[in-house]
Order: C-alpha cells, then structure tokens, then sequence
C-alpha cells in the first residue's frame, strides 16, 4: 500500500503573527499541522497492518524541517518538500494546483490530508487537489479501513446526526479528523533513523507549474484586512467548593441563554 | 588446646569447613559472572569518601538506628556474629586463633575477646527471639514473613547455643586455662553439667560441638542463595555507593545509534546495580517509606530490587558450578528463596490491591541448555529479558515520585530511583510507551518551553501590576554596557538571578509567590533580574520522566543562556529547578552557585536587611472579597493599601475569629519538599524564615525533614493523571491536618499545588475547617514585612480550587 499524507507546517499554534498586515509570518517556529499528524498516525497504522510505504508531501515556501523530521521520525518512510519562493502567498486554489502537479509524479493507493489547518483554516485544499486528479473525495474520516485486496477504501464519515459509511475505489482521497486517534510521540530510535531519509526538494519547474499561475499575484482570493483577535480578557474565575461552583456556572450560562 | 584430642573424629571438621568455604566461593564466583554482563561501575576514585561511607553505614549501622529497637537488635547480632566467626576460625583451626591471641599480654586479649563473645552470645540470643517474634507475631507491615527469614534466624540461634551448650560441657569435662573468662558457658557448665558424668559430659560436648560445625557450614553453603548474603555484600555496596549528588541522574549519550537508551535488561545496568540486589535484606525500610505503595498503588521499591535479584539469579543459572566444568543435565536449580506475598494495603475503595512487582517468574528448565549458546554460559533469554513487567510491573515505573524516600531509608545504600528514571528512559526513548497524558507535556516543554503549553511571551505576566519593576536580565546587561561607556554606574551589575521556573511564570497560585518573593527582593535592596522570556523550563520533568532528549535540549539552551550572563549566584523558589541547576546542570557546562529562596530570605532576614514586623494583625476580610464569581484573576491583583493587603492575606486564616487572633500565635505546619530536604539538605532554612515571622507556632508533621513524604508531583507525576490507589497529596494533607495547625506553609511550586487541593478536598468532604490555608513561606515573609511600600497580594485564604488553573492534577 502506498500513502501520501499532505503535511503542512503551520505556525505554533498560540505564537501565530502576521507579516505584512495580513500574511501568516512562517520565518521561523513552524510545526506540523495538528490534523494532519492525526492522518499521519492512521496512515503509519494502516502501513504498519498492510506493509507499503508513507510519503509525506508538503508544500511551504520556507524550509519547514521540524514539521516534516517529525513526521519522519514518527515513521514516514520519505518526504517531498515542494519549496520554491514564488509560492509565497499562494490562495487555496494555488496550493491545489502545486500539490495536485505534485502529486502526479508520485505514485499512491491514499492520499490523506487533514480536515483543514490551523492556520488557514479553509478545509478546501483537500477537496481541489481530489477534483484536480479526479479523485474520490472521503471527508470528515474518522476510520480509514482499505481493503487492498477489492481495490477499496471504507470511511466512516462523522455527519450531524452520527457518522456514514462510505466506500470509494482506491486511489482515493481521504481527509481525516481527530477522531482518527492521537499521534504517537516519535521515539529517540525515531528521531535518529529520520536524520538518514531522504527529504526531496522539488521546485516550481520539478512539478511543472509556472510561477506566475501560483503566488500573490497570480491568487483569486484577495484579503481586504486581517484583524488579530481581541485579547481575551474577563475571564471569570470561579473560586467556590465543587457543589457551590457547579451553581454559579449553571447561572452564569443561563444568564447568557447557553444552557 | 587440645580440640583435636578432645572432639570425636576432629580431623573431619577443617576438612568439612574448607568445602563449605569453596562451596561459598564457588556460588558468589557465579553471582559475579552475571557482573560482567552488565556494564561497568565507576566506583574506583574518592577512596577516602568509600571508606567512610563503609565505616558509617556498613559498621557504625547509622540507618539501622533510625528504627532504634530494630537497629539495636540488629547491632548485637552483627556484632555477636563478628566475635562468633573468631571463635569459629579458632575452632576449625585447632586452635591457631588462640595461640596467636592469647600469647601476647599475658593471654588478656583471649579472655576479653572470649568474655565479650560470650556476653555477645547471649544478646544474640535475646536479638533472634524478638527478631522471631516480629516476625512471627507483631509483624510490621514492612517485614515479609519467609522461609528464607525464619531458616536464618534458626541457624544463627542454633550456631550460638550450640558453641554456649558445647563450651560449657568442654570446660566441665576438661577445663580451661581461660574458662573464667567464659562468662556464660562456664556457670552453665557447672550447674549443668557438673552433675552428669565424665563420659555424658564428653557425649554432648561432642554431639554439640559437631552440631555447631554442621550448622557452620550448612550456613556458609545456604548464604549464597540468601537474602541474608547482605552480611557479606553489605561492606562493598556501602563502599561503592553514588557519591555523586543523589540528585544527579547519569547523562546519557544521546548520539550513539548503537546503544540502548536507557535500561531495558539487567545487562543495561551497571553491576553496581546488580550488587544492590544481592544486598537487599528485604528489611522493607524503602517500602514503608514510599508514599505510592503507601496510597495503594503497585510500586514496591522492595519488591523492584528483589525482582532484579530474581533476574540475575535466573540469568546465572546456565553458569557452572564448577568453571570449565559441563553442565550436568538435570542437576537442580538453585532457586533464590522468595518471601510469601506482602498483605494488600488499603485502597480508596476500602479493597486491597494485590501485590505489585513480585519477583521474576522461574526461568523454565528449558531455558538452561539453551543458554550454552552465549560465551558467558548465562541463560540468554534470562539476560535479554525486560526489567519491566519481570521485576516491575510497567505501571508502577510511572507510579514512582522519585521522591528518593526509599533511597533514604535503606541502610545499605541501595539506589532504587536512578533505576527506575533508567526504566522510563528506555520505555520514552525506545518505545514511546508512557501515559497518554505525558504527551502534553513533553510536547509543551520542546515546542514552547515549558510544560503548561503557554507562550514564552506570558512568561513576564505574573510581574504586571507591582509597584516597582522587576529588571530583565538582557535589559540590566545592555544599560550596564552603556553606563560602563559612559562612566557612570546606575545598572550596575545585579547581586543575584532570580530563577523564577515554569510554575511561577504561568500557574496562577504560583505567580503571587513570584511576586511575594520579588517584593522581598525589593524591600530588602537586593539588585536582582530575571532572565523574562530568554528563560525556559528546568527541564527536571522531561528527565524524570525519562525523556532525556527533551531534557537535554532544555539544559543545554539554558546553560548557554546562563552562561551569558553568569550570574554570581541565581536564587529560585523552585526545588527541581533549583536541584536541576545545581546538580545536573554541570554535566552540561553549567557551574552556578543556586541558592533556594528559603535559604537565600533566611539570609536577608538574619543579615537584618529583611524585618518582619507582626503578621497576625488580624483585620476583618475587607473589600476584596475572594468568593465568588469575580472578574479575572488579574484583576483581582490590584494592590492597595499596602498594609491592609498584607495582614489580609496573613491574616485571612484567622477571619473566623476576628480581631482576637492578634493575640494567639498562628499554627503552622511545613511539608518539606522531596528535592530540598534529601536531595539537598535543605531543611532548616525554611523553618528559619518561619520562625522569623511574628506569631507563628510551627507545628511539625511526624514525616518532616529527611524523612518527608511526598506531596505527590516529584518525577514528573505532576503532569500524569494518579488513577491508581489514594491520592498521595489526599495522604500527605491528612498528615498535615493532623497537626491541628490552620496553614500549610511550603517552599516549593509543586507541593504548594498539590497541598492546596489536597486541604480543598479535604475542606470539600468536611475533614478540614475551612479556614485552613496553604501558602508558600515567602507569601508569609512579605506579609509580616513592615513596609512604607505596596508589596504584592499575597497569600490565598481560599482553599477553593481555581477553575482557570491549567495544570492537569486538578481533576474533578
């Protein structure tokens, strides 16, 4: 069985800052996207059960070495780091012409991605590289089970009123949630072993896009303004023995019709 | 002398010794082989340093007397057996140990060593009986009732009477130059065995006198394979115990891809380690003193370091008796004597648990002709065995607070914790295999420094709102730069670097004892500054945890950190920080002067910089009423009037009964931190800044000093949820109530968390009157201080949890 996994290094979740006055900084602290290191873990699972082999696949245009060693060192057998400075400011639809151009050159039974990330938060990416490849899309995953031998892949889909059951033919695309389970902390055996794999970096010209259909320039979204959030403030503090606590919170939600 | 005359067929009894002196030789030659195994001790340096440890803990007995009734027993034994072994040399020599004693001086050197010998006797006799009878009928919990135990005391007893029994039937029947020095054994004769006849006299001192031989020696062959070998292991585990600081873990070599990280096999540990088993009396000591098996949970320190006995024995059991000699197939097994299992403790549910860390199952017979296979004969799949789930089950290596209790209490200087933070490392860096909680926080401690998982950017957040600055480090340096180019000195260089650690920096508790601290610092004059957002956690609980990549990363960063500025001496309120820094962080090129707050206030105080005026001037809770929905944390920390905030905050204990109070002295009760006390010795400072407040009546817990118990966060635990058993802060709360006293005073982040739910639990089932409160002693030193100056809110009357706290150990 071969999987890529889209790997995205986003910045540390808390220490974000904007540059520009509206583009995420990545110069420094990057990490890996917390709902892709739960397909990451289902993946390496479903590896691990099957044999084959896990390919992370990512796209930044910085070096996002942490991120992607990490995912090594949990057990991906090898990275591809599309990296090229004309990346930067990429809109959505951008970043799924690079990573679906990516794509083509690797060869795969899964794609997985997480659900969407923490910085962007668009929850489309996935979706455009699927349509990209004309791929079956199986969202919100929160069981991947393939069945190598039909050609298959069965998700379990979490919807509003419970989950769905959905098949789709292999090679398909599957973007998971958290319900996948935790990612394992990589061992130091882990870590020692990812400095020996190999992280391939492709630029524009390696997957074949032209510079100018990706970046700010070339984007169709345009950000009017960014805003940082207000800084939390009145937080309220309940000091009270558990059953008296317990009264006061009930009040307070009712207070503001939550509960 | 005529032994050789007198006792029937004598020639047979040095005969019979020298087997059982090779039979003795030849087993511990075998216990050494599983030694090689294993990887080597540095134990040749600082020589002087082991003779004395030998002298005071293997001959002076100093821990034994801890537990004075034991510790006497114990003494007359050992010494009775000392005099013992002289007149059994002297007996299977023919009586070459006499002729040589007794020739010069008159033959005085013979007759006090026989008089004491006899005397010793007796007490030996007396110290088995009440052995026994501990045993066997008062039972502490500590002592296992064995097999092993009982047959010991059986052959000691039975070697002294007989030598009383057969010397006094010697003397009757043929008399002795020396027989008055027989203190014992010659009045017995006289009014024993006087009556009785030539040939019945020669009849029993013969069949005694051959009895005493064969117990000899069936002793010398049994010792092997006894926990009672410690009598001959004692002496070198003594010599060769970690003179390093008992809180300095090992460094590991991170970069080497051959080696295993951390221990997962008996052949990881050092042999010193391996000593420690075959030293373990099972006395129990360590497991009296653990507050996890105390509380119920599966850890047995005993039990742990008999399991590793197991192990080696198990593992020797390929190993010839005989060198060079082919195993014979079918020869039996020496299988180390087990105890019968310790009785269950209580649990919360009033049930018992079962014993934890019960020794290693039996190698199966199969196993030995497999062994051949590997160059040492030892039995391969023993060797390769895993520690864990063998001598330990794997959750009670997570259970252990590494609180060093049982290090402190066993009297052979075994080391149970370096062990188990071994195990840990093995299981965090080889196989990821750790409680699902543990995730957090290591990620928290690599990808933000510190184990809450809050921004480095806060790290400065507990000085907002003080009246005065708190300097950063980096600040004090550049104005320093300027003002030497300028000639004048307004920065000047600081006195001291206040360490402020995780917990004062992020958990709201803690942040009022940051800022008591600094408002002392202030008052006092003291020039000071903090590192601010350049510092980074300790790293103690990632490497207590058993993540020593995650550890060494944090103590190499701060090292460098430290070493920019090299303070000329940093102070920190923080016992592992403190520990850490002090004692680990060497290894790393880190060599700086720490001094824990409660040492460095004691100093202001003592040096009159520091003048606490009253403390209990007791005033009505005022305005800042702390019950109650109120607007954020912060909020709160406003300040005002300096003195009204500070007999607020002492005096809140005292509210119940008002303006009175100022009258009767305050009752404190101090729990001593695990890493101050043992670690470090660190005991009288914090009772000096106590008794520098006004009105405070300290009332100490019975586990106080050396001998404290845990408040439950050591080791990491304060970042792994405690399923398992009582809560150890529930126990150690209990303890502190006991005293009566209305505050918990403190001098460590952790245990002042752990303490303050412990009291609001308690408070909560009704066990504790509401008034009582825990505090750190700095809170309680800023609020006696008589100042013209604000000093910061201090002190938390309310036991009440704080619902914003992040720290995972608040748990419904």
């Amino acid at each position: 069985m071969r999987i890529v996994v889209l790997l995205k290094a986003v910045p540390v979740v808390g220490n974000e800052k904007l540059v520009d006055g509206w583009r995420v900084d990545r110069s420094a602290g990057l990490e890996a996207n917390g709902n892709d290191e739960y397909v990451l873990e289902a993946g390496l699972k479903l590896i691990e059960q099957h044999g084959g082999e896990l390919v992370t696949l990512t796209m930044c245009p910085t070096p996002a070495m942490e991120a992607i060693r990490k995912a090594l060192a949990m057990g991906a057998a090898r990275a591809v780091h599309v990296q090229d400075p004309a990346l930067a400011g990429s809109d959505t639809l951008a970043t799924g012409l690079v990573l679906s151009a990516a794509l083509r050159k690797l060869e795969y039974d899964l794609v997985f991605a997480g659900a969407d990330t923490s910085d962007g938060q668009g929850g489309i990416v996935g979706a455009a590289v699927a349509s990209r490849l004309g791929l079956p899309y199986l969202s919100y995953a929160a069981r991947i089970e393939p069945d190598p031998g039909a050609g298959t892949v069965r998700v379990r889909r979490i919807s509003a009123t419970g989950y769905d059951v959905i098949e789709a033919p292999m090679p398909a695309f599957v973007a998971g949630t958290q319900l996948l389970g935790e990612p394992r902390y990589p061992s130091l055996r882990g870590i020692m072993q990812a400095r020996q794999k190999e992280i391939a970096s492709w630029t524009l010209a390696d997957v074949g896009v032209e510079p100018s259909s990706v970046g700010s320039a070339a984007s169709q979204t345009e950000v009017d303004s960014a805003t940082p959030p207000p800084p939390r403030g009145g937080a309220t503090v309940v000091r009270e023995a558990p059953e008296v606590a317990a009264e006061r919170i009930v009040e307070f939600l009712a207070s503001r019709r939550l509960v | 002398m005529s032994l050789a005359s007198e006792v029937p067929l004598y020639p047979l009894a040095p005969l019979l010794f020298a087997i059982a002196v090779i039979s003795f030789v030849l087993q511990m030659a075998r216990h050494l082989r599983v030694f090689r195994a294993a990887h080597p001790s540095d134990v040749a340096n600082r020589a002087g340093d082991r003779l004395r440890s030998l002298l005071v803990y293997a001959i002076a007995q100093v821990r034994m007397f801890r537990d004075r009734r034991a510790g006497t027993m114990h003494a007359a034994i050992f010494w009775g057996f000392v005099l013992l072994t002289v007149g059994t040399a002297n007996r299977v020599t023919a009586g070459l140990v006499e002729a040589v004693l007794a020739w010069p001086l008159d033959g005085w050197i013979w007759r006090i060593v026989v008089a004491a010998g006899q005397l010793l006797a007796v007490a030996v006799l007396v110290a088995i009986v009440y052995a026994a009878f501990r045993r066997v009928v008062t039972r502490p919990a500590r002592l296992t009732l064995s097999r092993d135990a009982l047959l010991v005391l059986v052959l000691i007893g039975g070697i002294v009477a007989t030598e009383l029994v057969a010397e006094a039937f010697r003397l009757a029947r043929y008399g002795d130059p020396y027989e008055a020095a027989t203190l014992v054994s010659w009045p017995l004769g006289r009014l024993v065995a006087a009556p009785l006849s030539p040939s019945a006299q020669q009849a029993i001192f013969g069949v005694t006198w051959w009895a005493n031989i064969l117990l000899v020696c069936a002793f010398l062959v049994y010792l092997p394979g006894s926990k009672h070998l410690h009598i001959a292991t004692a002496f070198f585990n003594t010599a060769f115990r970690k003179l390093t600081p008992r809180g300095e873990l090992p460094r590991m070599d991170l970069e080497s891809e051959s080696a295993t990280f951390g221990v997962r096999t008996i052949a990881d540990l050092g042999w010193k380690d391996l000593l420690d088993g075959f030293t373990c009396t099972e006395c129990g000591r360590c497991q009296s003193q653990c507050p996890a098996w105390a509380t119920g949970k599966p850890l047995n320190p005993k039990t742990f370091i008999m399991g590793l006995r197991q192990m080696a024995v198990d593992a020797e059991q390929g190993v010839p008796i005989l060198p060079a000699m082919p195993r014979i197939s079918g020869m039996p097994r020496v299988t180390w004597l087990r105890p019968s299992d310790a009785p269950g403790r209580p649990t919360a549910d009033g049930g018992s648990v079962a014993v934890g860390g019960s020794p290693a199952t039996s190698v199966p017979s199969g196993d030995g002709s497999a062994s051949a296979a590997t160059g040492t004969g030892l039995v391969a799949s023993a060797v390769a065995r895993p520690i864990v789930d063998t001598a330990i089950p794997y959750d009670a290596v997570w259970d252990c607070v590494t609180c060093g209790a049982c290090v402190e209490a066993c009297p052979v200087t075994i080391e149970h914790v370096d062990k188990i933070v071994g195990l840990r490392r093995n299981l965090v860096l080889e196989e990821s295999r750790f409680p699902q909680e543990a995730t957090t926080a290591f990620t928290n401690m690599e990808r933000h420094g510190n184990p809450w998982g809050q921004p480095r950017t806060a790290r400065l957040d507990w000085a907002k709102g003080l009246s005065f600055d708190v300097p950063v480090a980096a600040d004090v340096m550049a104005r320093g730069a300027e003002g030497g180019a300028d000639g004048s000195s307004a920065a000047g260089p600081i006195d001291v670097l206040y360490w402020v650690g995780c917990a004062a920096a992020f958990d709201d508790r803690n942040r009022r004892v940051a800022r008591a601290l600094v408002t002392c610092l202030h008052e006092s004059g003291v020039r000071f500054a903090v590192l601010g957002q350049e510092e980074s956690c300790s790293g103690d609980p990632a490497r207590r945890m058993g993540n020593e990549y995650v550890y060494q990363m944090l103590a190499q960063a701060n090292v460098d950190t430290l070493n920019r500025y090299s303070p000329p001496k940093i102070v920190t309120a923080c016992p592992h920080c403190f520990n850490t820094i002090a004692n680990e962080y060497p290894q790393f090129g880190g060599r700086f002067e720490v001094v824990h707050h409660s040492a460095y206030l004691a100093g202001l105080v003592a040096e009159g910089r520091l003048r606490p005026a009253s403390a209990a001037r007791a005033e009505p809770a005022g305005a800042e009423a702390r019950a109650g929905v109120e607007g954020g944390s912060a909020g709160a920390e406003g300040g005002g009037p300096a003195v009204a905030v500070a007999t607020h905050a002492a005096g809140a204990g005292d509210r119940a009964s008002g303006a009175s109070a100022a009258a009767s002295p305050r009752s404190v009760t101090y729990h001593d931190s695990c890493y101050l006390t043992r670690y470090n010795g660190v005991i009288e400072q914090p009772r000096a800044v106590l008794a520098a407040v006004p009105d405070l009546e300290l009332r100490e817990m019975e586990r106080n000093g050396r001998q404290s118990f845990c408040c439950g966060a050591g080791g990491g635990r304060m970042w792994m949820e405690e399923r398992r058993g009582i809560r150890i802060n529930a126990e150690r709360t209990r303890q502190a109530l006991e005293t009566g006293a209305s505050t918990v005073a403190t001098a460590c982040p952790f245990c002042l968390v752990m303490m303050r739910d412990g009291v609001a639990d308690a408070v909560a089932a009704g066990a504790a009157p509401p008034q009582v409160q825990t505090i750190d002693i700095a809170e309680l030193l800023a609020s006696s201080l008589a100042s013209s100056r604000p000093p910061a809110k201090v002190g938390d009357a309310s036991p009440h949890r704080e619902a914003a706290t992040a720290s995972p150990e608040v748990s419904g």
